[in-house]
């Protein structure tokens, strides 16, 4: 079967049934016969699948994780996919982040671990804003805009439990238990009839968030060299793609605004960042 | 055997192992080794050696560095500029 990212598109060869269902509900059928980028292969283990069953996800002919059950496969294929973004494209700058859209404005949140970036990105697409992409933001070298990609968001543990209590309808995976990262839902906010409809567009701002229990909102905008350097601390492939991303990376810094954000509370933070793309937040 | 480096084919190397460009809330000059692949801040603080007389602030050697400066690899050198990015 093929999935179709917009950008990318992947072959999976080899999915059982149950996970063709998975990937179908998540991203809708699409036409087999199209080009893929990459190839990702699932090989169940030889006489092993007897005893206990594994599976080993081979990508363009070679294998970057352990095998897995073939019940814990799920969230390997979505994190296969992103390997092979990670890997092999380098036409794009590529910022570990989630990416946000609203009014034709995004905005990137670098990643760090249990920031929250995820679940946030996820509440802010199920009130108005769009995905963009939950795992990286995926901007043009010589326009510095963020390009939508058709994926799901991946929550983990606490994060899966608040995105269903939002009660908003949502496509939602089952949830995938005891992965390496705990246990895994993905959401994939959008149809593809709305993500088609999603332009390219450049970012306003850069926010480092951080999650804390019960605090206020706390933000702090940062100056330039320290967002940038943030950024790069987070960036796939910059030394890969050398003095253009350089470019890239300093017409992008001069165009947004950095804050570092601390909180608690995804709905207060909401107005802010609404308040950010209606450019009234005072500098 | 094989190709040997003229002092003129140096010279333009090391001219050009540098992308320098200024961020535009004057926090930092940003700069790219092409030879490593590494990428520098030069902060304000870091660019006071540049301080030509004692009146000049480091909002001056800001201004005075332009985006023409830092694209032309002897008004670099001329600057000072070289010099502290060799450092690093």
């Amino acid at each position: 079967m093929i999935i179709d990212s917009g950008l990318h598109s992947f072959r999976i060869l080899g999915a059982p049934e149950h996970i063709k269902k998975a990937l179908v509900e998540l991203y809708g059928r699409t036409d087999e016969r199209k080009f893929a980028d990459f190839q990702i292969r699932l090989n169940r283990n030889g006489l092993r699948k007897f005893l206990k069953p594994q599976v080993s996800i081979e990508i363009e002919g070679q294998q970057p994780f352990n095998p897995v059950p073939p019940e814990k496969l799920l969230p390997s294929i979505e994190w296969a996919m992103n390997w092979c973004v990670a890997a092999y494209e380098h036409n794009h700058l590529l910022i570990h982040a989630s990416v946000v859209e609203r009014n034709n404005k995004s905005i990137i949140f670098p990643a760090q671990s249990g920031s929250g970036k995820s679940t946030l990105s996820t509440y802010l697409a199920l009130n108005g804003w769009h995905l963009f992409y939950d795992e990286m933001a995926v901007i043009d070298l010589k326009s510095q805009k963020t390009i939508p990609i058709f994926r799901p968001s991946s929550l983990k543990n606490e994060s899966i439990n608040i995105i269903a209590g939002l009660k908003k309808p949502i496509n939602m995976s089952d949830v995938t238990v005891e992965t390496h990262k705990g246990a895994i839902a993905h959401v994939m906010p959008h149809t593809r009839k709305i993500y088609q409809s999603l332009s390219p567009c450049k970012p306003c701002a850069v926010i480092s968030i951080s999650y804390r229990q019960g605090c206020n909102t706390e933000i702090v905008e940062l100056d330039k060299a320290v967002g940038m350097s943030s950024m790069l601390l987070n960036a796939f492939n910059y030394s890969v793609i050398g003095s253009s991303a350089f470019d890239s990376m300093v017409e992008l810094s001069n165009s947004v605004r950095f804050f570092e954000v601390t909180y608690s509370n995804m709905q207060d933070l909401a107005l802010f960042l609404a308040e950010l793309v209606n450019g009234s937040v005072d500098g | 055997m094989g190709y040997k480096r003229t002092e003129a084919n140096n010279h333009s190397l090391k001219k050009r192992m540098w992308r320098v460009k200024k961020l535009n809330d004057n926090s930092a000059i940003c700069a790219y080794n092409i030879d490593t692949d590494k990428t520098y801040f030069i902060d304000r603080e870091s660019l006071k050696p540049l301080l030509a007389t004692p009146n000049q602030t480091i909002d001056d050697v800001f201004d005075s560095l332009c985006d023409s400066t830092l694209d032309n690899p002897d008004s670099l050198k001329k600057s000072g500029l070289l010099a502290l990015l060799e450092k690093q």
